[in-house]
């Protein structure tokens, strides 16, 4: 992957409000990482599919955040590809609980900037 | 003899104008009841023609509030006959969301997350009513997957998310400006706290 690789990240309605993501969008829950499709393999619109048709969950559409983006909030990103090959972590291990809600603030920002990159 | 199940009551509801009937003076308003859209006629008021207007040619669909009386039967709302208070609303409205987030369901976030508490929303509702300032910027407001809520603000190049614990009512800000951040914990129960929460705004304003 390069910086410039995009880390595609459903977002569920409930964020999304006059198109501004929570920053929850990009923040692990109880884990550490935070799961994205790596945007160099597949289209915004496959991992929406993959996202609401096979995994069966919701989203309201798609955003992404660039790999230099992510190394700029200090976070590691990890090519684990499980439980599908396109699959990324961005690692957040180690990051207090208000680090996390700072480096999710900016990295929602970052998407937000650049918009829905598909939306059914 | 069987008893009637018709009767009138009083109605508040959060929702959006969504068609109008010139001929019979009546509009159609949809609402969210129970996680489901809900229909209802409304007969149309000369005092509030020109806002319920306005309500449907708005494009980026505009959210309304209505009060008055509602024809009920089998507790089901058939009708609003008469309109007492009806009002435009800003896309953010504070009341509107909380009312709104009532709706959500268990699960809604990858078969996880739970709904905030009805009760709990309804008392947080009271208490921005009567403590928060009208002028100060409108909050995001966000469920959290552990049924609580965040609310956000970015004012100023200043980012402010409120985690407000729906039990306790007990808030943690957490302010960030650039690379530094701080932290307050907010007693919402008691109106200090939403003094603070106000001034703390209003600084960053």
């Amino acid at each position: 992957m390069k910086g410039c690789t995009i880390l595609l990240r459903q977002v569920v309605s409930d964020w999304i409000i006059d198109g501004r993501l929570s920053s929850q969008s990009f923040r692990p829950f109880k884990e550490d990482t935070l799961s994205t499709y790596d945007g160099d393999m597949i289209s915004s619109e496959e991992a929406y599919l993959h996202y609401t048709n096979v995994l069966k969950n919701k989203s309201a559409g798609v955003y992404g955040v660039t790999c230099d983006e992510v190394v700029e909030q200090k976070l590691q990103i990890i090519e684990d590809r499980e439980p599908y090959e396109e699959h990324i972590s961005i690692n957040f291990h180690d990051v207090s609980k208000n680090g996390r809600k700072s480096k999710s603030r900016k990295l929602a920002s970052y998407a937000f900037e650049r918009g829905s990159l598909y939306a059914p | 003899m069987e008893e009637s199940t018709e009767y009138e009551d009083e109605v508040e509801l959060y929702g959006r104008v969504r068609a109008l009937d010139k001929s019979n003076k009546t509009f159609r308003f949809h609402y969210i009841e129970g996680g489901k859209e809900k229909r209802v006629y409304a007969n149309l008021d000369n005092m509030y023609e020109s806002l319920i207007f306005n309500a449907l040619e708005e494009e980026d669909d505009q959210k309304v509030f209505i009060r008055g009386t509602g024809n009920f039967e089998n507790r089901q709302l058939q009708r609003i006959e008469m309109i007492d208070d009806f009002r435009l609303l800003d896309s953010r409205d504070i009341q509107f969301r909380l009312s709104d987030l009532k709706n959500l369901e268990d699960g809604w976030f990858e078969n996880q997350g739970i709904a905030p508490s009805t009760e709990k929303l309804t008392k947080l509702s009271e208490l921005f009513d009567l403590y928060y300032t009208e002028d100060e910027p409108l909050p995001y407001i966000y469920p959290t997957l552990d049924g609580n809520l965040e609310l956000e603000w970015t004012i100023n190049n200043v980012e402010l998310i409120l985690e407000i614990d729906l039990s306790s009512l007990i808030g943690n800000l957490l302010i960030i400006k650039g690379d530094k951040d701080s932290e307050y914990s907010l007693d919402l129960n008691f109106p200090s706290g939403w003094n603070e929460l106000n001034d703390i705004l209003k600084g960053v304003c």
